[in-house]
């Protein structure tokens, strides 16, 4: 099964990943990590790798980011450009997680990853009669 | 060009850049001046990811930078990026003109003394901030603009 790990800035991993579980139930292979107002990039790059030692070289990694060029998205991305096992999302909100952590059962990496790419519009939006 | 705002940050384009200081800047143009990152294909392409897409970005070596920086005499409102006290006094003394230089992120790493969370240093950072107040350059700590402005110089001198 592809492992799920969120990396943002402040708290919001780690209450995305719970509230999450509200609509999932308990789920295996999901992990947040947060990136905290007074570390620097370095001590993000090692908790990172840390958390990924766990995770066999032969499985498959969708980390989700809070913000496109923001540093957990910037550490992230130097992982996933050359390894075909690790893809970074930029952008998560909570519709978009669930999707990922119910949809993710027998896939592979790429079809998940177009998945989520395709229905992330539906995910935000105003709400008319 | 104009540079509206000249930033120390050891990250370079991050997030507080993108959410908050491009705008305040009111910026066309982000200029990095940074040697490694400009010899550095791979970071060069997360730099460029992490632009929006209606900022032109340049990433370029600090004397480049100096002599693209006097050489334009365009009015294009520039966010100027260096990693360090260092590169920053390497632009001043190259002759590139601002008042005031923002402190955003000069972060831990072993043997830095702590001096605010988003501000850690050693003795060399302090010679070369100290040389840039010297120049008449006001130091402003603030990670993002709507935080209250501290002088590096009073609270590395406390």
């Amino acid at each position: 099964m592809i492992h799920i790990l969120v990396v943002t800035h402040g708290l919001m991993a780690e209450g995305i990943v719970q509230t999450a579980k509200m609509f999932t139930g308990e789920q295996e292979n999901v992990d947040y990590l947060s990136f905290k107002e007074d570390m620097g990039q370095e001590e993000l790059i090692e908790l990172l790798e840390e958390k990924m030692k766990g995770i066999a070289k032969e499985e498959q990694l969708l980390i989700f980011c809070d913000i496109l060029g923001g540093t957990p998205f910037n550490v992230s991305s130097r992982y996933s450009f050359n390894n075909e096992n690790i893809a970074v999302f930029y952008g998560v909100n909570l519709p978009i997680l669930v999707t990922a952590i119910l949809s993710r059962e027998g896939q592979n990496l790429n079809d998940l990853t177009s998945l989520l790419v395709e229905s992330s519009n539906e995910s935000l939006g105003l709400s008319t009669l | 060009m104009n540079i509206t705002v000249f930033r120390i940050d050891e990250r370079l384009i991050h997030g507080q850049i993108v959410t908050a200081w491009i705008a305040y800047a009111e910026a066309n143009q982000i200029i990095v001046a940074d040697d490694k990152a400009a010899n550095d294909e791979f970071q060069k392409t997360l730099l460029q990811l992490a632009t929006p897409k209606n900022i032109n970005l340049k990433i370029l070596g600090v004397e480049d930078a100096i002599k693209m920086i006097k050489e334009d005499t365009s009015d294009t409102k520039v966010l100027l990026l260096v990693r360090g006290p260092k590169e920053a006094l390497q632009m001043i003394e190259g002759g590139v003109a601002v008042k005031e230089i923002n402190i955003g992120n000069i972060n831990m790493k072993k043997g830095k003394t702590k001096v605010l969370g988003n501000l850690w240093i050693d003795s060399e950072d302090i010679s070369n901030l100290t040389k840039l107040s010297e120049l008449g350059i006001s130091l402003d700590i603030r990670t993002v603009p709507n935080e209250r402005s501290q002088d590096a110089m009073k609270l590395i001198h406390k």
